[in-house]
């Protein structure tokens, strides 16, 4: 059962099938890598560099996915269609902001889950 | 699938996963290992010019994100899979795509992919689906040309058998 407010790792648990290994090692490549994939679209997006924001965006939509972050995710995607197409470019900003604001927060989880896991 | 089912050995088979994100990566990869119908062989690299040095190893599959990003002058996705179909046209190339990307999809085909799958929550189970679908086909493939061979032999064994009865019947005559 989840007890965290902004990820759910059931959807890792199941791929992970009992290895709690792999999913320690997930969470530490996201924390790891996912700072700088948020500093990037932020830099993209204000060098309007729409190419390299929509391949910033498809890369980091799995990764959300992974940890459950079901809002992160969809705002990605959102940031990966607009760039793509190159239409409605005044949405990205709130879609950025909206991950920058609740990224801490899904650290502050994970490693919360990290600490569990290695009681 | 029941064929695999029905196989005492899970069949082996060498994949490639050519894709800059590591933790798509790692993911993809486990649930690949995890198969229960085959028993394969991974290795994973993060830009296609890695996996182009080890094309020497011809993997039976290979999948390749499309969006394979292109530092300092590197290969991107569609030019690793020129070069991965021109060097080893045997492996079967399944391109990773993203949404509404219908002209990069028909692209890939055009190039050498044998299929393209998006990038979703279907992905692993669709990937799944294409390996097997390639294991099965090199698995009749297999199965046929060792028939082919039985034929070879048999032919072979029954013309031997005419010629030395012609011969005896030359060498020591009826009458």
């Amino acid at each position: 059962m989840n007890s965290h407010k902004t990820i759910n790792l059931d959807y890792l648990r199941k791929l992970a099938r009992g290895d709690e290994k792999f999913v320690e090692d997930v969470i530490e490549l996201f924390i790891k890598n996912t700072p700088n994939a948020i500093r990037n679209m932020r830099k993209y997006y204000e060098r309007e560099n729409w190419e390299d924001l929509m391949m910033e965006a498809h890369k980091i939509r799995p990764s959300f996915n992974f940890m459950g972050t079901r809002e992160m995710e969809e705002a990605a995607k959102a940031i990966e269609n607009y760039a793509s197409r190159q239409t409605e470019l005044e949405k990205i900003e709130s879609f950025i902001e909206k991950i920058e604001k609740n990224i801490e927060e899904v650290y502050e989880e994970l490693k919360d889950e990290l600490r569990k896991i290695n009681i | 699938m029941q064929t695999f089912l029905k196989m005492k050995k899970k069949p082996e088979i060498k994949i490639f996963f050519v894709d800059d994100d590591p933790i798509y990566t790692k993911v993809f990869v486990k649930n690949i290992e995890d198969s229960s119908y085959y028993s394969p062989l991974v290795k994973s690299f993060l830009s296609g010019e890695d996996s182009l040095r080890n094309v020497h190893e011809r993997p039976d599959v290979i999948i390749l994100d499309y969006y394979l990003k292109r530092d300092n002058n590197g290969l991107n996705g569609l030019e690793t899979l020129k070069r991965l179909s021109r060097a080893n046209p045997k492996s079967k190339v399944i391109m990773l795509t993203a949404q509404d990307d219908l002209s990069i999809a028909v692209n890939s085909i055009k190039f050498g992919a044998y299929d393209y799958v998006v990038k979703s929550e279907t992905a692993f189970l669709k990937v799944q689906n294409a390996i097997n679908n390639i294991m099965y086909h090199k698995l009749l493939y297999t199965k046929a040309r060792g028939q082919k061979l039985w034929l070879k032999i048999a032919s072979a064994a029954l013309l031997a058998m005419v010629i030395s009865m012609i011969a005896f019947s030359y060498l020591y005559p009826i009458g």
